[in-house]
């Protein structure tokens, strides 16, 4: 170590001591302060034991979804009709429904659909409400009215409601749900990048960029909106189970998916006619909704505490 | 003399447990505090200054720790309390006053109100004659029209006598000692020079002790009656304030005054200290100064240096163990350097 | 060429000069009876070219808002700005882009300044990426010879703020500002936020930057021995209004202003010798921009003010080189 400072100052001394030297030592000045992403996931998995296990359960259910094919037991769609309304047994662990399909393999190729239907329409309606957001907030004055004004609306309807005048007016499907649901769920990704996007803008960094004469909106798309990223990424998380429920909804409301898809939300609705015989037709899927809906949302509380430096600059 | 130490910490080891390892926050600090007088704390930011006022009032909260030494207010060890034995002794013997004082007062309580709830919690008093309490001793430190300020709310006050308000708040109870940690720092110059005119005659006026940390040197000199100059979590060097600024013997201190602008001289360029305060989790094996001293040499960097009497006013050596020699006010003359060109002294810690 | 010769070569070439500037912020109140915080008014001063010209007041005495407003970061509310001879108040953009890159600006705090999800390397080119330097390698190139410049070691090219301390953020900020070669910086109390060993070091950096390349500062600062070491002429500035504006000496040495005096007397030295115990200060608290008083705006303040002080605000009079805002200026 001592060398090191010795050269350093002898650099110094070449140049008249007119530079002051540069300081390999600095990088580790300050405290605590280099957090890599290893950091923040160790800090997760620390401090919010739910968080680790609910990113687990969703890691799972991805791989589980993408590999349906290959991990449930039967063709999620083969019928047999003499064995019907099973109970749960060894063969057919979650017994099977009314057309004698097996219930965990419907199950399984659920999720593919939960999981497209949280995450494609969250997606696509953030896309919207984060360039909104941040023209509202940047621009201000009539651009922002006019944007929060129609937020205003759509927030104040309710959102299930609208997906449903939607659903009801383009037929149902998968394709309609993704276009409903991503034009009803765009207003609450606007507000929180707006009110990002107006404290962001009054920081020094960005003043410092128009000083310098960037442009409008290189200044929004590379000073402005990477710093609302994390807040984003846990919004995504937190967005994805309300649009697995309300997909669950439509479908249960006979609006979203049809037979014979396998979507949960059907599920539920097909065994409730058998709710007292044959309760597991209903339960099987609803108890899969709700793992899915808490381990995003658990994650999604994690994922903040770690993530959100708005929140933590306190 | 009956003059005694009104606080006693010794050898105070507060220690930070983040992920990255144990920060060794404050190593080792020695302070000890006689009645009615202003004992600086000075260091840069992130030197373990703040942490040793929390470690005093017992706020230190998770991941940081006290983990060795003692502290002793009027012979009695408060290092261990409950937090309920704490919270009597809080604002009642020991009160303490922060940088910003926005952010200590409640924004939704008049000013008024919020002092006479620290009175009525730890003193048996009436309503009324609280309040008239309050306002005397809004008096007291200054601020105008009492009775009216009384009912303020935070928000409608200037910085400055939010910090009155605060300081009234801490002096409400007489308080044997004061905690102030960077009580002027978000001030303005005009304030701030009233404000230290405020603490002294408080100091002078009721006898409470005053600790006051600080990074601005100009801000010591002014008032204080001691310093502790501290550098990565060890106190540096220790002296009365006269003495210090006169004859400043670690090489740290000495860069420190130097590389302050004077007003009263011209200078082309200004003495720098090089380099950066080390990352307390990867400290130099020997002093903690060596890596950016100019005087080091090889075994600056092997060995870790005591803090030495260097013999201050009353010429001899104070050891750590020698309480009973009227310590009070032999260590307001005391003048330690933890530096090992100053090894002739004994040593003040262990 | 030392510092002093090229003042007097240069003598006395105005480079940026403001006339009667105000600027106003809305601060609310009802539509019939609007508030307005008057952070600057009337403001008439000039920069010479290469000279230190400091700034100085307390919080709300509209010294940051002027320096913005010189370089257009904010627009004015009336008055002009020359730069070099050329008005630049109601400029249009695309003609102003060109005079953009010579008038930049440091800030006060190394934290907010610097983007955190962008690299050393992303930072310091941005401005030579915004005014085409296009080519990766050569911007690359560029960059490092900055970062040596400002004392930063070339192998943190890619690393981000948050890893650098203070006052090497604050190097970051500075390589930023004269990356374009600029002219005029201003300088928004760029040491406040350090600590006293690294904003010595900041101090002497930009000295020498100024000696290098004949940068002119503006310099923004509360604090009166910083401005000491650093500027050559200094104007005090109290709720938004000049008090008083001269050679950093003779200021010093001897104030014209009552505020100026006040302000010397109520910093706090490092010499406990001078203590200011004994020494007059000045009471009361800095009255609100939004209602400033009428007359002299320090009358509030002021032990010497007399009437004529309450109702009207005092001219300008010059002294010597020195000009100061006062009706009964010290001796």
């Amino acid at each position: 170590m001592k060398d090191e400072r010795q050269e350093g100052r002898a650099d110094g001394m070449e140049e008249g001591g007119k530079i002051p030297k540069p300081d390999t030592m600095a990088m580790d000045a300050q405290l605590g302060e280099a957090d890599t992403w290893a950091d923040k996931l160790r800090t997760l998995v620390r401090q919010n034991k739910m968080a680790a296990v609910s990113a687990v359960v969703i890691v799972l259910m991805i791989l589980v979804a993408v590999f349906a094919p290959w991990v449930a037991p039967y063709d999620h769609l083969a019928q047999s009709l003499t064995e019907r309304l099973q109970d749960p047994s060894a063969a057919h662990w979650l017994g099977t429904d009314e057309l004698g399909r097996d219930v965990f393999s419907r199950i399984i190729f659920g999720a593919r659909i939960s999981l497209t239907i949280g995450l494609v329409p969250t997606l696509i309606s953030m896309a919207i409400g984060t360039v909104l957001g941040l023209c509202a907030g940047f621009y201000g004055g009539k651009t922002d009215f006019i944007i929060m004004r129609l937020a205003d609306v759509m927030l104040a309807f309710p959102s299930l409601l609208l997906a449903m005048v939607v659903m009801y007016t383009m037929g149902g499907g998968l394709i309609n749900i993704f276009i409903a649901l991503s034009l009803v769920n765009w207003a609450g990704t606007a507000r929180i990048v707006r009110s990002h996007t107006l404290s962001l803008k009054e920081k020094e960094f960005v003043e410092a960029a128009r000083s310098i004469g960037v442009k409008k909106w290189t200044i929004m798309f590379r000073h402005i909106l990477p710093n609302c990223l994390p807040s984003l990424i846990v919004l995504f998380t937190l967005n994805i189970p309300s649009a697995i429920l309300s997909e669950a909804s439509l479908s249960f409301l006979g609006i979203g998916a049809q037979p014979p898809s396998a979507s949960w939300g059907l599920m539920v609705v097909r065994g409730k006619k058998y709710l007292f015989s044959e309760p597991w037709l209903s339960i099987a899927p609803s108890v899969a909704i709700m793992i899915v809906v808490l381990a995003f949302n658990f994650l999604g509380d994690g994922l903040r505490d770690v993530l959100d430096p708005y929140l933590k600059e306190q | 003399m009956s003059e005694a130490i009104v606080l006693d910490i010794r050898n105070l080891r507060s220690h930070f447990f983040t992920a990255k390892g144990e920060v060794p926050a404050v190593e080792g600090v020695s302070i000890q505090v006689p009645p009615g007088k202003i004992i600086g704390i000075v260091g840069e930011s992130g030197c373990g200054k703040s942490m040793t006022a929390m470690s005093v009032m017992g706020l230190l909260r998770y991941p940081g720790r006290v983990v060795g030494g003692s502290i002793t207010l009027e012979g009695r060890d408060i290092t261990h309390l409950t937090k309920r034995e704490l919270s009597q002794i809080r604002g009642n013997e020991i009160s303490m006053i922060f940088q910003e004082p926005m952010t200590s007062l409640n924004p939704v309580y008049p000013v008024g109100r919020q002092v006479r709830e620290a009175i009525l919690l730890h003193q048996k008093m009436g309503k009324d004659e609280a309040k008239e309490r309050v306002v005397d001793i809004f008096r007291a430190v200054g601020i105008p029209e009492p009775e009216k300020r009384y009912y303020s709310y935070p928000h409608q006050l200037s910085g400055g006598l939010r910090q009155r308000v605060m300081i009234g708040m801490a002096m409400v109870c007489r308080p044997k000692v004061m905690i102030a940690d960077e009580p002027t720092t978000a001030l303005d110059v005009t304030i701030e020079a009233q404000i230290l005119r405020l603490m002294k005659k408080l100091c002078e006026e009721q006898g409470t002790s005053i600790i006051l940390i600080t990074h601005n040197m100009g801000v010591v000199a002014e008032i204080c009656d001691y310093v502790y100059v501290m550098y990565a979590g060890k106190v540096m060097e220790q002296a009365e304030t006269f003495a210090l600024f006169e004859r400043p013997g670690h090489p740290y201190t000495q860069g420190l005054l130097k590389s302050i602008p004077k007003l009263d001289e011209k200078a082309d360029r200004l003495y720098t200290i090089e380099g950066v305060v080390p990352n307390l989790l990867h400290l130099p094996k020997g002093c903690s100064f060596c890596t950016r001293c100019g005087q080091a040499n090889e075994r600056c960097f092997a060995e870790k240096p005591y803090l030495y009497e260097t013999g201050g006013d009353s010429g001899e050596a104070i050891s750590g163990d020698s309480k009973n020699q009227r310590p009070g006010s032999q260590e307001l003359t005391s003048h330690g350097i933890r530096c090992f060109q100053y090894e002739g002294g004994g040593k003040l810690d262990e | 060429m030392s510092s002093r010769d090229r003042e007097e070569n240069m003598e006395r070439k105005i480079l940026l000069e403001a006339r009667q500037l105000v600027k106003e912020f809305p601060a609310g109140g009802t539509r019939k009876n609007p508030q307005v915080v008057h952070a600057v008014t009337d403001v008439n001063l000039e920069i010479y070219e290469g000279e230190t010209l400091a700034l100085v007041g307390e919080s709300g005495c509209g010294k940051s808002t002027l320096g913005r407003v010189l370089i257009r970061l904010l627009e004015p509310t009336s008055g002009g700005i020359l730069y070099q001879g050329r008005e630049i108040v109601g400029m249009k953009e695309a003609e102003f882009a060109g005079l953009r890159r010579e008038l930049q600006i440091i800030f006060q705090d190394p934290y907010a300044s610097l983007n955190p999800r962008m690299s050393v390397g992303e930072i310091i080119g941005e401005p030579l990426l915004t005014y085409g330097m296009k080519d990766r390698k050569e911007r690359e190139l560029r960059v490092r010879e900055l970062m040596q410049e400002v004392g930063i070691a070339q192998e943190f090219y890619n690393r981000y703020p948050h890893q650098f301390s203070g006052g090497q953020r604050q190097r970051i900020g500075i390589a930023r500002a004269i990356a374009l070669n600029p002219r005029l910086i201003i300088c928004d109390e760029p040491v406040s936020a350090l600590d006293v060993s690294i904003q010595s070091q900041v101090l002497n950096l930009l000295k020498d930057l100024q000696e290098r390349y004949g940068l002119t500062y503006l310099f923004i600062s509360h604090d009166l021995s910083v401005v000491k070491f650093i500027a050559d002429r200094v104007c005090v500035m109290f709720l938004g209004n000049m008090c008083e504006i001269g050679d950093t000496e003779e200021l010093y040495g001897h104030p014209l202003h009552p505020y100026t005096r006040f302000l010397l007397n109520a910093i706090p030295k490092a010499d406990p010798r001078l203590r200011s115990q004994e020494k007059e200060l000045l009471s009361g608290e800095i009255p609100s921009p939004v209602n400033p008083p009428p007359g002299c705006r320090f009358h509030t303040r002021c032990p010497y003010a007399k009437d004529i002080c309450r109702q009207k605000a005092p001219e300008c009079r010059k002294v010597g080189e020195r000009r100061v805002f006062c009706h009964f200026p010290l001796e």
